[in-house]
């Protein structure tokens, strides 16, 4: 019953809103009053104690709703419901105008519960539900700006081509784009979890035998089992090379951006590995190392990508979107690390996504107010902007401290702990991945400084249309202030670890590339502007794949013809040969007939006399 | 019963010289005297009554033509209960030669094409009674092929096929809905007594290629045909191909096989009667597509079901190719069907249209059974 109201109420609140915005707007509180039982609900459910709920399904197969309640499910549900509830009251005020508002409060709930459904299943049948109710929800929410017709909802500069690349994209066109991209990963990660359930029957993550599963399959059966489940979780979290769908997604609301960045879908990705390395324990099995080796280096290479990309973007929104996958990148080569590590390498990237949800949240709704009070989705503002938006620049201020990782705010304490764990790796791996991951960090506060920077301090003047927004303020300053509390609580964690020396250096470094970043945000040149066309990854996405699709439409194509061909004129026209022939007999003269039929009479007398007189 | 017929028969059409509608009162009473309460001869008979009763579309003076469908009728009635060789030549001549006449009526005279007629109908019959005669005098092989080849141009299966499309065409449709539908049965009826299961290879393997050729060359040539009639004169070589495979199977499904042929020879014949009355009289659209679909072998009409049990007996005597062969057909077939019935738009005369509304009604038998029973029970 429980679940139930969990994951229905947001759904269910949020269709009076569907049936009836046309006619009163603020029907819209509704949605939000759903998004608030189901925050009350997970607070419920954190004080539960751990432990598995289970709901009969598919009785036949072993199948059922199966629900769990521990260390990471209790915080990702509370996390996901309170940032959800958060930009809930932001959208009310900031999607006041728009113009299909019940399409935006049903999937922004669907979302919320879908993803509450993917936090707490345990059965991975069950999760895919979410999982799917993810992609739908995105694809509608990235396009929900369908109409194509307002500038501030691209990506990209308008009209503006490089060789045969479009650097442009419209709200539609991302919509499909993400939800293409995920459909992807989403395949042999159906194929993957069907072969889990061949080869265990049964599909609760907690309870498969994957001691038995792997010696079953062993060394390479093993690493294609876990790459194509995995498949799902690096395209949901845009892991390289399937980034650029999260890029575009910036041409949907900002709410959705700030929800799909912080403690959703791509979220998603990174929570189920997780969940799946929580159980699988990947440090008693020696079938998994290829597999986390590329994972690790997958997450710390796509990191990398993410914060130079960053680096050199001037959007507002797409500089926060490849910070994210920057994140993501950590979280994932942070899990990783777990099968060197043990648990701790799991907690502290969870941790890690906590924190990153808060500060990216909060980023992004700040980043949406500026676009509705300069009307410029590129960075701009300056110093005038700053007096007027007191509060929005607070709140940056102390989200990109906390998130660069500058003693003493909250990520800094994350960042020593996967120091700690990065250095104990090194014996194995030796000292690239520290190299890699310091070098992300440096890049990380650095673009964040550029963001604050050329946003409030040294960016260009831009025209205030400010309409005395009350919500927006408030529901991003709370939630700046959550990272206060966590900064605390983190420090209690981690201090042992906070006060080594290569966690301090680390600190002192990322602290100088920050006060860099800040004093000269900008520079100009070619390697710069390369960034900030994300390396033309692009070309993969718009050049490569439409090939291959290309490729089966004219394939398509000619068999169509070769049917049409065949069917339509080939072989109507035999028959209407054939039928001429057969006709042009009718002479209609008598002597023509009884020549033709007297003929074939004796032939055939002739014949059957033959054979009657030799037989 | 049938001498009783024929002199009712006759006095009636000596009379009608004189009193016209004596002649239908006379031709329906003989009708009525040989009805049997057998379904299939009771749609026979229906049908000769359609037939003599179309005549009077033509309109002529003298009531003497009604007496032909009813003595082609009294001949066909009583093939079916007969089996000694001369009662059946004679059957066989009396249910053809009345068409001879047939086909010479009209507004005015067809001489031309009675002539042509006439031809092909006189060797028909030398070579069908020649052929008769030698299978009792023990030679079965030449006797078959001759009594096919004269199967084949009496009833008109390609390649000797060459007189339906010019008479149908050309004689009265009236004329041509008789041809086309009462003087069909006996032919096969003494066919399938005599030949049925007892052919050997040579002659087995002539009768299929006779089947497909006629299957193929009525279709093929009914698809580009302009004319109703001509359309209606390749539907009826193809049906025939389709009645005459039937008789390529082996004894044990032989009653089967011949059901099949006899309700296909019905649904031929209701349609054909419905259409040639359709060509002279006009009829509804709806209805012409009903023909149409039961012509075409649309489930639960009448058609289907002739070429369901044709090729239900094909399939259990290992003759898979000849059923697929029917199958292909029945599809090539739909254009022209369809086409036909786009010919026609409503009812000009109240007659017409009766005797199409019943043609219409018999196709649209959904409910096979008694007529399959009766065939079997014809069949012993």
């Amino acid at each position: 019953m429980i679940w139930l109201i969990l994951f229905l109420s947001p759904v269910i609140f949020s269709l009076p809103t569907v049936i009836a915005w046309t006619y009163r707007r603020n029907l819209s509180i509704s949605s939000v009053v759903g998004l608030l039982i189901s925050l009350a609900v997970t607070i419920y459910l954190y004080r539960m104690p751990e432990g598995f709920y289970t709901i009969p399904w598919l009785p036949s197969l072993g199948i059922e709703f199966r629900f769990v309640l521990d260390y990471l499910s209790k915080n990702m549900g509370v996390l996901t419901a309170l940032i959800a509830f958060l930009i809930g009251i932001y959208s009310l005020e900031y999607m006041r105008e728009d113009y299909r508002i019940g399409w935006y409060w049903f999937f922004f709930n669907l979302f919320t519960a879908s993803m509450l459904l993917v936090v707490y299943s345990d059965n991975l049948l069950g999760l895919l539900i979410g999982w799917e109710g993810l992609g739908l929800a995105s694809w509608a929410l990235i396009g929900h700006w369908f109409r194509d017709d307002d500038e501030l909802n691209y990506v990209g500069v308008l009209g503006r081509k490089v060789g045969p690349l479009k650097m442009f994209w419209s709200p539609s066109f991302a919509g499909w784009r993400a939800i293409s991209t995920i459909r992807i990963g989403d395949m042999p990660m159906f194929l993957g979890i069907a072969l889990i359930f061949a080869l265990a029957g049964n599909l609760n993550v907690s309870q498969i035998d994957w001691n038995a599963v792997f010696t079953k399959i062993g060394l390479i059966g093993t690493t294609f089992l876990m790459i194509s489940i995995l498949m799902g979780p690096f395209t949901k979290s845009a892991q390289l090379p399937f980034s650029e769908w999260l890029m575009t997604a910036m041409t949907g609301p900002t709410t959705v951006s700030a929800l799909l960045h912080s403690a959703t879908m791509v979220a998603a990705g990174a929570y189920l590995f997780m969940r799946l390395s929580w159980y699988i324990q990947p440090w008693n099995y020696h079938e998994l190392e290829p597999v986390y080796v590329f994972v690790l280096f997958l997450g710390l290479f796509s990191s990398l990508y993410g914060a130079i990309v960053a680096l050199g973007c001037r959007e507002r929104k797409v500089l926060l979107a490849s910070s994210t996958l920057s994140s993501l990148g950590i979280m994932f080569a942070v899990t990783s690390l777990s099968y060197w590590v043990g648990k701790i390498a799991i907690v502290i990237a969870f941790i890690y996504l906590i924190v990153h949800a808060f500060a990216k949240a909060t980023l992004f709704l700040v980043a949406g107010h500026l676009i509705h009070a300069t009307h410029n989705r590129f960075c701009c503002g300056n110093l005038e902007l700053t007096k007027r938006m007191k509060l929005a620049f607070l709140a940056t201020v102390l989200s990109t401290l906390c998130l660069s990782g500058i003693p003493p705010f909250t990520a800094y304490w994350v960042k020593s702990g996967m120091d700690a764990i990065l250095h104990e790796v090194s014996h194995h791996l030796g000292q690239t991945p520290m190299i890699i991951f310091v070098l992300i960090a440096l890049t990380y506060s650095a673009f964040l400084a550029k963001f604050l920077s050329l946003n409030f301090l040294k960016g260009e003047w831009a025209k205030l249309h400010l309409h005395g927004e009350r919500l927006m303020p408030t529901s991003y300053t709370i939630m700046v202030l959550t990272l206060l509390p966590l900064a605390y609580v983190l420090y209690l964690k981690f201090f042992r670890e906070g006060l080594e020396t290569t966690s301090i250096i680390v600190g002192i470094l990322v602290t100088l590339t920050y006060v860099v970043g800040i004093v000269k945000p900008t520079h100009e040149s070619k390697i710069g502007q390369a960034l900030g066309d994300r390396l033309y990854l692009m070309a993969l996405n718009d050049l490569i794949v439409p090939k291959v699709g290309w490729f089966f439409a004219l394939l398509s194509y000619y068999f169509d013809r070769a049917v049409d061909l065949f069917t339509h004129s080939s072989i109507p026209e035999m028959f209407e040969e054939l039928s001429k022939a057969v006709r042009r007999i009718q002479s209609g003269v008598l002597t023509r007939y009884v020549r033709i039929v007297i003929g074939i009479v004796f032939a055939i007398i002739l014949i059957a006399g033959w054979f009657e007189w030799r037989f | 019963m049938e001498i009783l017929a024929l002199i009712v028969l006759t006095m009636g059409t000596a009379l009608s010289l004189r009193w016209k509608r004596l002649g239908v009162i006379a031709g329906i009473a003989s009708i009525l005297l040989v009805l049997r309460f057998e379904p299939l001869l009771l749609i026979v008979t229906l049908i000769a009554l359609m037939n003599l009763i179309s005549l009077d579309l033509i309109g002529r003076k003298y009531g003497t033509v009604f007496a032909l469908p009813a003595l082609m009728l009294i001949a066909t009635v009583h093939a079916f209960y007969t089996s000694d060789l001369p009662s059946l030549i004679v059957c066989f001549i009396v249910a053809s030669v009345p068409t001879y006449a047939l086909v010479l009526i009209s507004e005015d005279l067809k001489t031309k094409t009675a002539i042509k007629y006439v031809t092909f109908m006189v060797t028909a019959t030398i070579l069908f009674v020649l052929g008769l005669i030698l299978i009792y005098e023990n030679f079965k092989l030449f006797g078959s092929f001759l009594l096919l080849t004269g199967l084949a141009l009496e009833v008109g299966i390609a390649p000797l096929h060459e007189w339906v499309p010019d008479v149908f065409s050309e004689a009265d449709p009236i004329s041509a809905s008789i041809i086309a539908s009462l003087a069909k049965f006996v032919p096969f009826l003494i066919a399938f007594r005599v030949l049925g299961g007892e052919m050997d290879f040579l002659s087995l393997t002539f009768l299929i290629a006779l089947a497909v050729i006629s299957m193929f060359v009525g279709n093929i040539g009914g698809l580009t045909s302009n004319e109703p009639s001509r359309i209606l004169a390749y539907s009826t070589i193809a049906n025939m191909g389709y009645v005459i495979s039937a008789l390529a199977v082996n004894p044990l499904s032989l009653p089967v096989a011949f059901a099949g042929a006899f309700i296909q020879l019905l649904a031929n014949s209701v349609g054909k009667v419905g259409f040639f009355t359709a060509i002279k009289g006009g009829a509804n659209r709806l209805l012409s597509f009903i023909l149409s679909f039961s012509m075409i072998g649309v489930p639960p009409l009448l058609g289907f079901w002739g070429k369901f049990f044709i090729a239900t007996s094909l399939l259990k005597s290992n003759l898979t190719f000849l059923a697929i062969i029917l199958v292909v057909n029945s599809v090539m077939s739909v254009p022209y069907y369809v086409r036909l019935a786009r010919f026609f738009d409503r009812g000009r005369s109240a007659l017409a249209s009766a005797v199409v509304g019943v043609c219409v009604l018999i196709s649209l038998t959904i409910y096979p059974n008694p007529i399959y029973y009766s065939c079997l029970s014809v069949w012993r």
